[in-house]
């Protein structure tokens, strides 16, 4: 009986014991689920993280293929580029294609950039085989073809000037997984300093600071899809000028890839063709008087997220003195005139300069553009003689002076000014304007020659009004730019040392900075010549010829006089061949004159036969109505129509002239819709906007507590374990 | 057996601790934090500008004042250690000036509010002078701080944005790991 008993009790303690268990797992089981499905019920929020957001990007780190934000392009862009350097004369031929690679009918919107000199006349639409012309149209004209085509659902395409150097191109209607290719053409009078000839060609842009006050999406209507900017109260076009930045390691499919060819025919023997920008492979075609040289690049295409630049140098001894090239052009003739001035200055010429630095330490210098610039400064401190002046201006969001005024360059000074150099960093907007005034403002420290050497990568939308205040505040100081980074604004550079009567240098290479400052620094002597004219040699009056750009600036070491002219031809005096270009300058160094202290005259008999000279005088004539109206010495109106008549009768885009291409063919069903896709730009290369690792964010506790619960049940578990045992044994002894 | 059993209790009692202790510790310091708030921003009005630390031996004192939503109001430290972290969201050292303010807290306590919030709701922040700036969630996103950094420059933001950062998932029961929940917000 007892042990009949025992032995049910010991079933039963037994089956309490399994119980208890079951018990705790489920306790267990139910903890852990209760816990994730708290958290699953909070989870079902989808998220898509294929877009770009606008405004801040979250860069990659590595170029790891898993990251979870990447950019999807709805439009893939792949150029072409043929570059064909004749003489001084640069043409160049682009194809850019746009492949739709989505199911809507797009409207694509590419804002690229060009040389800031470039004069572009030609744009093409090909569809297939079939190619349609883009003519010339005042601005809201065309803008209104292009609409209308829009709307209809026929293909079109407009090609509009933002800045001389960055334009915008629209293409409407383009259909699923089809492509449409843009084709450009452009001509620029090359570069040639120191003895050697530089080719830039711009495949992106560093973003643009936008100063001022933002103006409210109520106040006007833009579409603020085509950039990262809203209009500010002194740019009221940032939201065309702002194209969004995105990194090339974060493009899901093959985008933004250009292959490029550069042929060069100089008429003389080239020595050392180099790119300091990419990897290039040279191939020389003899022929019987004249070498041809055609570069490509070694990898075939590269990614468009910096400048090409292209560099040689003329053999020893071969170097151009003097170059004249006519084109016969619409009854007219054209010449394009380069003179290389004596690059000898009398010795006893060079004042005590005072020297100011500015550096741009703006957010968009961040990475390898800061390294340059810090480098690029060290060395013109370390090369200022003890009689000089010297200051250094920092400025970003904020303007701050080194001295409050310029102090005497000796070893103390320089190696205080070395110090602050190396400790900046490139952080904020960039406020040019009041780091301008701080570096222009005051008197000249007397006897002195102040040349403020600015160094920056011009990424600002207010160009036109920091010409306009670099012309009024000049007075006895001259302006040098050094252009830095993968991508720096040409435009900036080049025009702001015109209104400085200075130079522009650019350094793309941290590599580069030495060789390129010597040449600036030999500059900065002192100008060659200034009050230069240019007169017709056989008779004195004006109007023979109308030539740009204006000769109102100095001439320094190493830079030639470029002038076009467009010759006036009367009646009853077709040929002007016979006419002398006279060239004369009043000043040599600091020597001036009344009379010419130089003197050099150019037989038009001589002259090459050249294309495109034409046009490029019409895009200087341009650029010269323009700077008159930045300027406010011509009135808005009269400008716009002068700007209009050259840029009709030259078929070329302007700030007031657009091309557009329509095809008459409707393609897109007017009941589809068309979506609209703002193409971005490759963020250049070595930026390094300022970046944060994210913190951590999160404790164990709850882990704690869970596991703490579970070391409890467990513990629970095996006291009741325990204690029923102990019950058992009780029982078993009783 | 028996020290088995009392073993398990006594680290269940170490973790239930130490887990309740950060939550109880988040919850805590927040009226604390209240307070040195008040502080901060009457000594505003006064124009002092020595920060107003919560009690004597803190390494952080309170920037601002957070509100998601309708609900929810916290301060927030200066800086994203741990330390600061543990007692409420932190603002990131060299935001908060111009354009872009970064936060970041931890998503089991007091930043586990952010997966309620959606695009389109209203986040305030309260500065020690007392004004309120609201901003407006633009964007959600998941990124993996392996391949991620925060852009922090300001020269290209079209509008002053705010950045709040926890961890994610948030059900996750370890801490450390390599994915944020990053929430945008623009002025309005």
């Amino acid at each position: 009986m007892e042990n009949r008993l025992t032995s049910s009790n010991k079933e039963m303690w037994r089956w309490q014991a399994l119980r208890d268990d079951i018990f705790m797992l489920l306790a267990i089981f139910l903890l852990l689920t209760g816990y994730s499905l708290s958290a699953q019920a909070v989870e079902s929020k989808t998220i898509s993280l294929n877009q770009v957001e606008s405004g801040r990007l979250l860069f990659n780190r590595a170029q790891a293929n898993d990251s979870s934000i990447k950019y999807d392009p709805a439009t893939l862009l792949s150029e072409e580029v043929d570059i064909v350097v004749s003489g001084l004369i640069v043409t160049a031929r682009l194809k850019q294609q746009f492949k739709n690679d989505t199911n809507d009918w797009l409207e694509a919107v590419y804002a690229f950039p060009l040389p800031e000199n470039a004069a572009l006349y030609l744009m093409e639409m090909k569809i297939g085989e079939r190619v349609i012309k883009g003519e010339i149209k005042e601005k809201s004209q065309a803008k209104r073809i292009y609409q209308q085509a829009k709307k209809a659902g026929k293909k079109t395409s407009l090609v509009e000037q933002q800045r001389p150097n960055l334009f915008t191109n629209n293409i409407a209607n383009i259909p699923p997984g089809e492509t449409v290719e843009i084709i450009l053409e452009y001509n620029q009078v090359l570069d040639y300093q120191h003895g050697a000839f530089e080719l830039r060609f711009p495949l992106t842009t560093t973003p643009r600071y936008f100063p001022g006050q933002k103006i409210s999406g109520l106040e006007i209507a833009v579409d603020t899809n085509t950039g990262w900017a809203l209009p500010t109260d002194q740019v009221s076009d940032a939201h065309l000028i702002s194209p969004f930045t995105v990194p090339s390691s974060s493009l899901v499919k093959p985008s933004h890839n250009v292959s490029l060819q550069v042929e060069i025919n100089t008429g003389f023997s080239v020595d050392s063709i180099n790119s300091t920008s990419h990897s290039i492979v040279v191939k020389t075609e003899e022929s019987r008087n004249e070498n041809t040289y055609k570069v490509s690049l070694k990898e075939g295409e590269t990614a468009m997220d910096r400048d090409f630049v292209l560099a040689w140098e003329p053999q020893a001894g071969a170097s151009p003195k003097a170059a004249l090239f006519t084109e016969m052009w619409n009854g007219a003739q054209y010449s394009l005139l380069m003179v290389m001035p004596p690059q000898q200055l009398p010795g006893d010429m060079t004042l005590p300069r005072e020297q100011v630095f500015v550096i741009d330490t703006s957010g968009s210098m961040g990475g390898e553009s800061i390294r340059q610039a810090r480098m690029a400064l060290d060395k013109a401190l370390n090369s200022l003689k003890p009689s000089d002046r010297f200051n250094v201006i920092e400025f970003n969001s904020t303007t701050h002076s080194l001295y409050s005024s310029s102090v005497p360059a000796n070893s103390r000074n320089i190696k205080h000014a070395l110090n602050y150099v190396h400790n900046l960093n490139a952080d904020g907007g960039t406020e040019m304007a009041s780091a301008l005034e701080a570096a222009l403002s005051g008197n000249v420290y007397p006897g002195y020659l102040r040349q403020v050497v600015f160094i920056t990568d011009g990424s600002v939308g207010n160009e036109s009004a920091l010409f306009k205040q670099i012309e009024q505040a000049l007075g006895e100081s001259r302006l040098f730019t050094i252009g830095i980074g993968s991508a720096p604004n040409s435009y900036f550079m080049r025009k702001a040392a015109e209104m400085g009567r200075g130079s522009f240098t650019y350094i793309s290479d941290l590599n580069e900075v030495e060789t390129k400052l010597e040449g600036l620094f030999k500059k900065l002597s002192a100008p060659v010549l200034s009050d230069l004219l240019l007169s017709a040699g056989l008779d004195s009056e004006n109007d023979q010829f109308e030539s740009y750009p204006s000769l109102t600036g100095d001439l320094y070491l190493g830079e030639p006089v470029i002038q076009v002219i467009k010759h006036k031809v009367q009646e009853g005096e077709q040929n002007k061949l016979t006419e002398t270009l006279k060239l004369t300058a009043n000043s040599i160094g600091l020597q001036h004159s009344h009379t010419p202290l130089w003197e050099q005259s150019i037989n038009l008999a001589g002259a090459k036969q050249a294309k495109g000279i034409a046009t490029f005088w019409g895009r200087q004539k341009i650029e010269s109505l323009m700077d008159a109206k930045n300027l406010g010495t011509t009135s808005n109106e009269d400008v716009r129509q002068q700007v209009i008549d050259v840029a009709l009768e030259h078929h070329l885009v302007s700030p007031y002239t657009s091309l557009v291409a329509v095809e008459q063919v409707v393609s897109r069903p007017v009941e589809t819709t068309l979506r609209k896709d703002a193409l971005p730009q490759l963020s250049p290369k070595g930026s390094t906007p300022r970046m944060a690792h994210f913190p951590q964010t999160a404790t164990s506790s709850q882990l704690y507590v869970l596991l703490g619960l579970i070391c409890y049940m467990v513990g629970i578990g095996m006291l009741y374990q325990r204690r029923s045992m102990i019950s058992l044994k009780e029982l078993q002894d009783a | 057996m028996l020290k088995m059993w009392m073993l398990l209790f006594v680290i269940g009692s170490v973790l239930l601790g130490s887990g309740s202790y950060i939550q109880v510790k988040a919850v805590a310091a927040q009226w604390m934090l209240e307070q040195a708030w008040d502080n901060a921003m009457e000594q505003h009005s006064l124009n002092a500008t020595s920060p107003q630390k919560p009690w004597p031996w803190a390494d952080t004192w309170p920037v601002a004042k957070l509100k998601l939503g309708a609900s929810n109001e916290m301060i927030v430290l200066d800086g994203v250690s741990g330390n600061a972290l543990a007692f409420g969201p932190g603002r990131m050292h060299g935001t908060g000036q111009d354009g872009l303010v970064v936060m970041a807290g931890h998503r089991d306590t007091h930043f586990s509010t952010l997966k309620t919030l959606a695009l389109g709701d209203e986040i305030s922040i309260q500065s020690s002078g007392g004004v309120w700036t609201v901003y407006r969630v633009s964007d959600i996103s998941i990124v993996d701080t392996n391949t991620h950094m925060i852009d922090m420059s300001t020269e290209n933001v079209a509008q002053d944005q705010l950045m709040l950062v926890t961890c994610y998932p948030f059900d996750a029961l370890q801490g450390g790991g390599p994915m944020r929940y990053v929430v945008t917000a623009q002025v309005i």
